[in-house]
């Protein structure tokens, strides 16, 4: 009784997992058959052999290689920044607790979490206009790097792993706040650092509305961009279509495999905690 | 007898030492700080001013009261947009975490060597961005030789042709199907991470006590893991009030057939980006940010009460 319970509840999930990663696969497999393979029926269930052509013509329509590398360079850029400007200002709040103003600053990054960022784009589109960002992407890269919730992590994680007696001991030896920042804060906090990495540059990898706002030059677009691009414009051509989705996705479904554990920490930690 | 200078009290002086001394505290929160005045702050300020303005972004703003507001909510777009988002916020969120959980409690009790691996696959489609599940999804709906209408076809011997992206009342499924694809697996990690705290020592003094699993799962399960699915659910629901990329994409940014798939962020995004009302789009974000806030005051007010 117990067992065919336990095979029953093991199929239930095994079939829900199929359902779920049934449209990736078939993303793959629509990406290596000919266009009228694809629109005919019944649709192809098997890999075919055009992934060269189908390449071709996703390349003729997108410039498929200069938004892979934008998407790669703003991720980058941004996740970098955000990493920098997060953990500092967490070590800030982390070891200066006498700070005057330290639990009114405290606070406003925990309002900030709550922000939606859609309740200010307006301004914050004028804004852009203003600085003279429109259709670069500067606007995707520095905003973004004051993520509230990466501060408060970060903060989290430096007072779990960093006991206070470092500070005293590195004061007395004469070390910089910095110093100490960069010498000792830095390397005990890098797994910490490296879900915050994995989790930022997600975001900005999946990014869609803000480059929609900006950006103009096909040159220019992400991935996410350039592909819904390429589905106005050539809709009927579900192969490119789909190679130039299961191109973009692959490289993050590889990283993930290799960082699972970063990733799902990353994840969930601040919901679990909270 | 000392005498005080105006503007120096002992308890000033007190303070300007102490500002000295932490120094390093202002430089080390400054550039974190400096960023989110300027792209965070200031834009939220200035929106709910702009609100209260009529703007095309040439000239200056003028002044125009509450009349934005009036005309959004005489705007029958506008009340179909919160309806569309109401209505696909409700159902992906009750779906979402209603599989999610079951998910949950599924593997966590049932499944020992596997449990690994399901943790990885239910997050794939969280790695795909939103934009592109929304074509991904499209095209397994698509009409002619999509997967779902040919395996329908397939069951019923004949050509099944329905048009799902072009129909008026199918589309919110959809997008709601797409976002139950996205972030059941999110939801799915919290609950098992959940479920691993709850002591086996419960579950067994239930079991001698004669209580069902059903019963298990009401008193025990549910009440223990209540905090959790209230962050999940605050997360959902901030998430779908702001939904943008899934209709957007899905929809060719039209809104689809009778506007049926225009939530309110993409409403927006036509009134600021498309017929350049600043002023009107302006407050539509303010409706927006308001609901935002009134669920996350509510869900704080909840949590407060379970603690």
């Amino acid at each position: 009784m117990k067992n065919i319970k336990k095979y029953f509840a093991q199929t239930i999930v095994f079939m829900i997992m199929l359902i779920f990663i049934f449209p990736l696969i078939w993303m793959f497999i629509l990406s290596t058959n000919s266009q009228p393979d694809v629109s005919g029926f019944p649709p192809p269930i098997l890999p075919g052999a055009e992934l060269v052509e189908n390449f071709q013509r996703l390349t003729d329509q997108i410039p498929f290689f200069i938004n892979l590398w934008n998407s790669i360079y703003v991720g980058l850029s941004n996740t970098l920044l955000i990493l920098f400007v997060c953990s500092l200002a967490a070590y800030g709040f982390a070891r200066f607790s006498q700070a005057p103003g330290h639990k009114w600053f405290f606070y406003l990054v925990m309002v900030a979490i709550m922000i939606p960022p859609l309740a200010g784009i307006v301004p914050w589109f004028l804004e852009m206009s203003w600085f003279g960002w429109l259709d670069t992407h500067w606007p995707l890269i520095i905003p973004t790097a004051a993520y509230p919730f990466g501060v408060f992590w970060m903060y989290q994680f430096i007072r779990q792993a960093i006991p206070e007696e470092i500070y005293e001991s590195a004061t007395l030896d004469g070390a910089s706040e910095f110093r100490v920042y960069w010498q000792i804060v830095v390397p005990l906090i890098r797994p910490g650092l490296a879900a915050l990495a994995t989790l930022s540059f997600l975001n900005s990898w999946q990014n869609f509305q803000m480059p929609l706002i900006v950006l103009n030059s096909t040159d220019r677009f992400t991935i996410p961009l350039a592909l819904t691009n390429l589905t106005t414009l050539y809709g009927n051509d579900i192969p490119a279509i789909m190679l130039g989705t299961s191109l973009s996705v692959l490289p993050v479904l590889a990283a993930f495999m290799l960082i699972t554990r970063h990733f799902i920490s990353g994840l969930t930690n601040g919901a679990v905690k909270s | 007898m000392t005498i005080q200078k105006h503007g120096s009290s002992p308890v000033q002086k007190n303070t300007w030492r102490k500002i000295k001394n932490n120094k390093a505290f202002y430089i080390c929160i400054a550039p974190f700080m400096i960023l989110f005045l300027l792209f965070s702050a200031f834009p939220i300020v200035s929106s709910f001013f702009l609100g209260f303005t009529k703007w095309n972004g040439a000239g200056l703003p003028a002044f125009a009261g509450v009349d934005n507001y009036v005309q959004l909510f005489q705007d029958p777009l506008f009340l179909q947009s919160i309806y569309n988002t109401i209505y696909m916020w409700f159902f992906s969120t009750l779906f979402t975490l209603g599989l999610a959980f079951i998910l949950a409690y599924l593997v966590n009790y049932y499944i020992k060597k596997a449990k690994g691996f399901y943790r990885v696959v239910f997050l794939f489609p969280l790695l795909v961005a939103p934009a592109l599940t929304a074509i991904i999804i499209s095209v397994v709906f698509s009409t002619n030789s999509g997967a779902v209408n040919s395996v329908i076809s397939l069951l019923m011997e004949g050509r099944f042709t329905q048009e799902w992206l072009r129909s008026e009342f199918w589309i919110k499924p959809l997008i709601v199907l797409i976002i139950v694809w996205r972030w059941t697996g999110y939801h799915f990690i919290l609950y098992i991470a959940g479920l691993q705290t709850i002591p086996d020592e419960l579950y067994e003094a239930a079991r001698i006590d004669g209580a069902n699993p059903l019963q298990m799962i009401k008193n025990i399960t549910l009440p223990l893991m209540l905090p959790i699915i209230l962050v999940s659910s605050i997360t959902a629901t901030v998430g779908a009030i702001q939904l943008f990329d899934e209709p957007y994409v899905l929809t060719d940014g039209t809104g689809g057939v009778g506007n049926a798939g225009l939530s309110m962020g993409m409403y927006l995004y036509e009134t600021a980006f498309e017929y350049f009302d600043f002023g009107l789009a302006a407050a539509q974000s303010y409706v927006l940010f308001a609901m935002i806030l009134a669920v996350t005051l509510v869900n704080a007010r909840l949590l407060r009460r379970r603690t």
